[in-house]
C-alpha cells in the first residue's frame, strides 16, 4: 500500500493488484476504516475516480475482391456488412468495440478525432474509411459501458491488392 | 428496459472476454482542479497483459449544447485556450509501463500574475502508443489454393482517455440552474430531459438525481455532469425504465460536487407532457 499526499487530502493507492483486477473506484464500498488507518493517524482517506478504456474488437471489414468500378463496403456498428455491387467480400466483418469502467452512474462523453482515416499498403495506394459512432454520451450504468465504431471503406475502381494498414483515433472524455 | 438488458448483457459478456485483451489503461482522477501556481498528480496505470507505451498530450476540447465534448480545431482556439496550454505544464510525456505497473503524472501550474482572472481548461489526453504487432492485428489470412487473394485491412484504433485540468485564476463565481425539465414517454418506459444552465466565469460539476416529489431516494443517478464556460446550458436526458416509474410528480435536483460549488444544491419540477 502506498500512501501519498494528494491536493492535501491523504490518497491511499490500493495495491496494484486491486486496481488492475477492478480498478480503484470498484473498491470505494470495501475499504474498512481500519485498513485506511493502517499507514496513518488520521481519517480523511480519498479514493480517486478512476476510468478504464479496452478494446473489445477491431473494426473489420473481412477480405475484399475489387472491381474494375469504384464502390464500398460498409461495417455497421451491429458488425452486419454491406458488401458494394461488384465487390467480393469475404471472411467476418467486426464493428470496432470499446469497454469503458468507471464509477457507476457516471456519464463520458465518446469523440472520433477524426472522421476519416487512410488506409495504405505501403506502395503508394490508399483507401479511405469514414468513421461513426452513435454512441457520444456513455453512461456508465452498473460501472461500465460500451461503444462501436462503424466505418464505411471507400475501394477505388480496381484497387490494388494487398494488405492495407491505417489508424483511428477514438477517446473517452470524462467532464 | 430493452437497453437495460443489453447492458448488463454486454457487461457480462465483456467481462468475460477481458482476461484476454491487451493494452487496457486506466486513469485516475478523472478531473483536476488547480488554481494559480499549484500543482496535482494524475496515476496512470496499465492494466493489460502487454507493456505498453502510452503518449501523453494536452489537448483543447469543446463541449457543446448536448453537452457533447469533441476536439477543437487548433485555428479556432482562443486566446484563453493557447493560455491555458502555456501555463498547465506536465511530466512525463511519454511512458513505458509493465503490465499492473502504474506512474505518476505530475501537473504544475505557473501562471503569470499579468494573466486575467478566470477559468482556464484544457484536457489530458492519455493514449496507448500500438506497437507494431498491434498493427499487424488481425492477422491476414493465408491465401487458401484457389482463393483469389484480394485484399486485406487492418484498421488500429488509438484510444485514450482525456481528463479535463481547470485552472481558475483570481475571483470566480458560477452558478447552476435546471430549467425546462419535461418528461417524454419511450419504448420502455419514460425520458427526463432537463436543461442545466449555467452562469459566471467558472464551468459547474456535479451529480443529477431523478426523484419522487418528497422521496429521498433517487430513481436515478447521472454522476460527473458538466458544463463548461463555453456553454451557457446544456441538456441532459435520462431514460427510466417502465417499473421504476412512479405515479405521482418528479423533481430533479442537481448537486454540485465541484470544490467551489461548496455543494450547492438545485432542484426542478420535472413537467409531465402529453
Amino acid at each position: 500500500m502506498t500512501v501519498g499526499m494528494f491536493w492535501g487530502k491523504i490518497m491511499i493507492l490500493l495495491s496494484k493488484k486491486t486496481i488492475g483486477a477492478i480498478g480503484a473506484i470498484l473498491a470505494v464500498a470495501t475499504v474498512s476504516p481500519a485498513y485506511a488507518a493502517a499507514g496513518n493517524g488520521t481519517a480523511s482517506v480519498k479514493i480517486l475516480r478512476a476510468i478504464t478504456v479496452t478494446k473489445s474488437s477491431d473494426l473489420y471489414f473481412g477480405k475484399i475482391l475489387p472491381s474494375a468500378s469504384a464502390s464500398t463496403v460498409a461495417v455497421a456498428e451491429s458488425g452486419a456488412r454491406t458488401c458494394g455491387s461488384g465487390l467480393g467480400c469475404y471472411d467476418t466483418a467486426t464493428s470496432g468495440g470499446f469497454h469503458v469502467v468507471g464509477t457507476t452512474g457516471e456519464v463520458v462523453s465518446v469523440s472520433l478525432d477524426s472522421a476519416t482515416a487512410t488506409l495504405s499498403d505501403g506502395a503508394s495506394h490508399s483507401m479511405t474509411v469514414n468513421l461513426a459512432t452513435s454512441t457520444t454520451a456513455l453512461t456508465l450504468t452498473g460501472g461500465a459501458g460500451d461503444f462501436k465504431v462503424a466505418g464505411t471503406l471507400n475501394v477505388g475502381a480496381s484497387q490494388a491488392d494487398g494488405t492495407y494498414t491505417g489508424q483511428y483515433s477514438v477517446s473517452v472524455n470524462y467532464q | 428496459m430493452l437497453r437495460n438488458l443489453a447492458a448488463i448483457a454486454a457487461a457480462v459478456l465483456f467481462s468475460i472476454a477481458q482476461p484476454v485483451i491487451a493494452s487496457d489503461l486506466l486513469v485516475a482522477p478523472t478531473r483536476i482542479v488547480l488554481d494559480g501556481n499549484s500543482g496535482g498528480e494524475v496515476m496512470v496505470s496499465n492494466t493489460g497483459d502487454k507493456t505498453t507505451t502510452y503518449r501523453i498530450s494536452l489537448v483543447l476540447r469543446r463541449m457543446d449544447a448536448t453537452g457533447q465534448i469533441n476536439p477543437l480545431d487548433e485555428a479556432l482556439a482562443t486566446p484563453s485556450d493557447a493560455a491555458a496550454l502555456d501555463i498547465i505544464n506536465y511530466a512525463p510525456r511519454k511512458i513505458t509501463l509493465a503490465p499492473q505497473q502504474p506512474q505518476t503524472v505530475r501537473i504544475g501550474v505557473r501562471a503569470p500574475p499579468s494573466l486575467a482572472p478566470g477559468e482556464y481548461r484544457a484536457h489530458l489526453l492519455f493514449r496507448a502508443v500500438p506497437d507494431a504487432a498491434t498493427i499487424d492485428a488481425p492477422a491476414p489470412d493465408a491465401p487458401k489454393p484457389g482463393q483469389p487473394q484480394g485484399m486485406s485491412i487492418a484498421l488500429t484504433p488509438i484510444y485514450g482517455i482525456a481528463i479535463p485540468v481547470i485552472v481558475r485564476i483570481g475571483a470566480i463565481e458560477g452558478k447552476a440552474v435546471l430549467a425546462n425539465a419535461h418528461l417524454t414517454p419511450v419504448a420502455d418506459g419514460a425520458r427526463v430531459t432537463v436543461t442545466l444552465q449555467r452562469s459566471g466565469n467558472r464551468s459547474v460539476y456535479g451529480t443529477l438525481d431523478v426523484l419522487a416529489q418528497g422521496s429521498s431516494t433517487p430513481i436515478s443517478t447521472v454522476k460527473g455532469l458538466a458544463a463548461y464556460t463555453e456553454v451557457a446550458s446544456r441538456d441532459v436526458s435520462v431514460t427510466i425504465a417502465r417499473d421504476k416509474l412512479p405515479a405521482g410528480p418528479l423533481v430533479v435536483r442537481f448537486t454540485e460536487t465541484d470544490p467551489a460549488g461548496g455543494g450547492a444544491v438545485v432542484e426542478a419540477k420535472v413537467a409531465r407532457g402529453a
